[in-house]
C-alpha cells in the first residue's frame, strides 16, 4: 500500500517530523504495517515536491517538522470522500496460484489448497486470540487497533471459505470431467474456457 | 494430561459394494485445558467422528444431561438434580422427561449444548454448537466453551465455520474419514501481542 495518504491524514492533525509520524502511523494501525524511517522521508521528500507538504522549521531537537499545504489538505479532504481504489490493490498471488495449479499439469490442487487452509486457520485463531485479548476502554488507539485487527480477521475467514469453494468447484469439475478432458488438465472444452479470461485481463 | 484419545478409530455405514468408511484410521488426542476443533466440509467424516458421543436414544433429556456427571462420578441421584437445573437455565425444562426421537432437531441440540455445559466437566464435546442459533448467543457458547477449556477442561468443537474453530488452541482437518492436516499448538496471546509489538 502507498502511505502517501496514510502521512497526509496525520499531517492534517498537527506538523510533524519523519520519526514521529512513523510512530504515530503504527501506533494508529498496530504495528500491522511496520514503516522504516526512509521509507517516510522519501515520501515526504515526494509530497514536498508535489507541493502537498511543506516544511515548517526545525524543533528544539534539530528535527524537520512537515505540515499540509492548501493542497495537501484538499488531497486528504478527496482521500476520506472516495472510495479505496480496489483494482490498483497488489496481484493476489493466492488466486494467481490456484488459478496456475488446476491448469498446470500435475499439481495436486487439494493439496495446495490444504496447505492454504492450515496456514491461514492458523492466522485466523492467532488474530482471534488477539482480538479476545483486547481491551478497548473507550481508548482511541485501541479501539483504532482492534478495527484492523478484525479486517485481518474477516479477510482470513473469507479466504478460508474461499478455499473450501474451491476445493469443491475442483472436486465436482473432476467428477463431471470425460476422461479425455481430465487429461487436458480441465473439465471445459478450451473455446468455452478463452472468454471468461479474456474478461479478467479486460478488468486488469 | 490427555482426557481424550482416539487411537485408529474407523466407522463404516452399510456393507459390501455400497460401504461408506466415514472414518478411517482416526487418532486424536485432547489435553486438559485445550481447545481441539474439528474442520471438514460435509462428508468428511466430523459429524459421524461426535456421533459417536450423541445423544442417547434410550434415554430421556435429563438422563442424557446427567450421564457424563454420572461417568465423572457423581451420585445418579445428584447428577439428577444437576442436569434438571441446567435444563432448566437453558429454558428447556418441558424437555425434561422427553426422548431424543420426541425432540425437534433443535431442541435436540439444546439438550446437546446443555449437556456439552453441565456441572464441572472434565470433557466439553460440542457439534456446531451455534448452528441453530443467532450470531451472538453463538459467540457467547463459543465463550463459555473457551473460558471452561481455560479452566482446565479438554474441549472438542466440531464445525465448518472456520470462525469458530478459531476460538481452538488446534484445529484439526479431517477429509473422507481421514486426518490430513493440522494447525498445531497455538502460541499465548501474551506472547502474539509481543510479536506485534503492542
Amino acid at each position: 500500500m502507498s502511505i502517501r495518504n496514510g502521512l497526509l491524514a496525520l499531517l492534517a492533525d498537527q506538523p510533524m517530523y519523519g520519526a514521529q509520524l512513523r510512530s504515530e502511523f503504527e501506533a494508529r494501525t498496530g504495528d500491522t504495517w511496520p514503516l522504516n524511517v526512509g521509507q517516510v522521508y522519501q515520501t515526504l521528500t515526494r509530497l514536498e515536491r508535489d507541493g502537498l507538504v511543506d516544511q515548517r522549521g526545525e524543533d528544539e531537537e534539530g528535527r524537520t517538522t512537515y505540515g499540509l499545504t492548501d493542497a495537501g489538505r484538499a488531497e486528504v479532504e478527496r482521500w476520506w470522500s472516495e472510495p479505496v481504489d480496489r483494482e490498483s490493490t497488489p496481484r493476489n498471488e493466492l488466486a494467481i496460484k490456484l488459478a496456475l495449479a488446476v491448469t498446470v499439469p500435475g499439481v495436486d490442487v487439494t493439496r495446495v489448497v490444504q496447505a492454504q487452509r492450515t496456514a491461514t486457520m492458523r492466522q485466523l485463531r492467532d488474530l482471534t486470540r488477539i482480538k479476545s485479548a483486547t481491551v478497548t476502554d473507550g481508548d482511541r488507539t485501541q479501539l483504532a487497533w482492534l478495527l484492523v485487527v478484525e479486517n485481518l480477521i474477516f479477510a482470513a475467514e473469507s479466504e478460508v471459505r474461499w478455499l473450501d469453494h474451491v476445493e469443491a468447484r475442483v472436486a465436482r469439475a473432476a467428477g463431471s470431467a470425460s476422461p479425455r478432458a481430465a487429461t487436458a488438465g480441465s473439465p471445459e472444452p478450451a473455446t468455452q474456457r478463452q472468454a471468461p479470461v479474456r474478461t479478467a485481463r479486460g478488468l486488469r | 494430561m490427555v482426557v481424550l484419545q482416539l487411537s485408529d478409530v474407523s466407522r463404516t455405514h452399510g456393507s459390501g459394494d455400497t460401504a461408506v468408511h466415514a472414518l478411517r484410521g482416526v487418532d486424536l488426542v485432547v489435553q486438559a485445558g485445550e481447545l481441539v476443533a474439528v474442520m471438514g466440509p460435509s462428508g468428511s467424516g466430523k459429524s459421524t467422528l461426535l456421533n459417536l458421543f450423541n445423544l442417547i436414544s434410550s434415554l430421556t433429556a435429563a438422563e442424557n444431561v446427567s450421564l457424563p456427571l454420572e461417568l465423572d462420578g457423581m451420585r445418579p441421584r445428584q447428577a439428577r438434580k444437576h442436569a434438571r437445573a441446567a435444563l432448566e437455565e437453558v429454558g428447556i425444562r418441558e424437555l425434561t422427561d422427553r426422548y431424543p426421537d420426541q425432540m425437534s432437531g433443535g431442541q435436540q441440540q439444546r439438550v446437546a449444548i446443555c449437556r456439552a455445559l453441565v456441572g464441572d466437566r472434565r470433557l466439553v464435546l460440542a457439534d456446531e454448537p451455534t448452528g441453530a442459533l443467532d450470531s451472538v448467543t453463538g459467540e457467547a457458547i463459543l465463550q463459555v466453551l473457551r473460558h471452561r477449556c481455560d479452566q482446565g477442561a479438554a474441549g472438542l468443537l466440531v464445525t465448518h465455520e472456520a470462525r469458530h474453530a478459531a476460538w481452538a488452541d488446534r484445529v484439526v482437518f479431517l477429509r473422507d474419514g481421514v486426518v490430513v492436516d493440522t494447525t498445531g499448538p497455538a502460541p499465548s496471546a501474551e506472547s502474539l501481542l509481543e510479536t506485534t509489538g503492542v
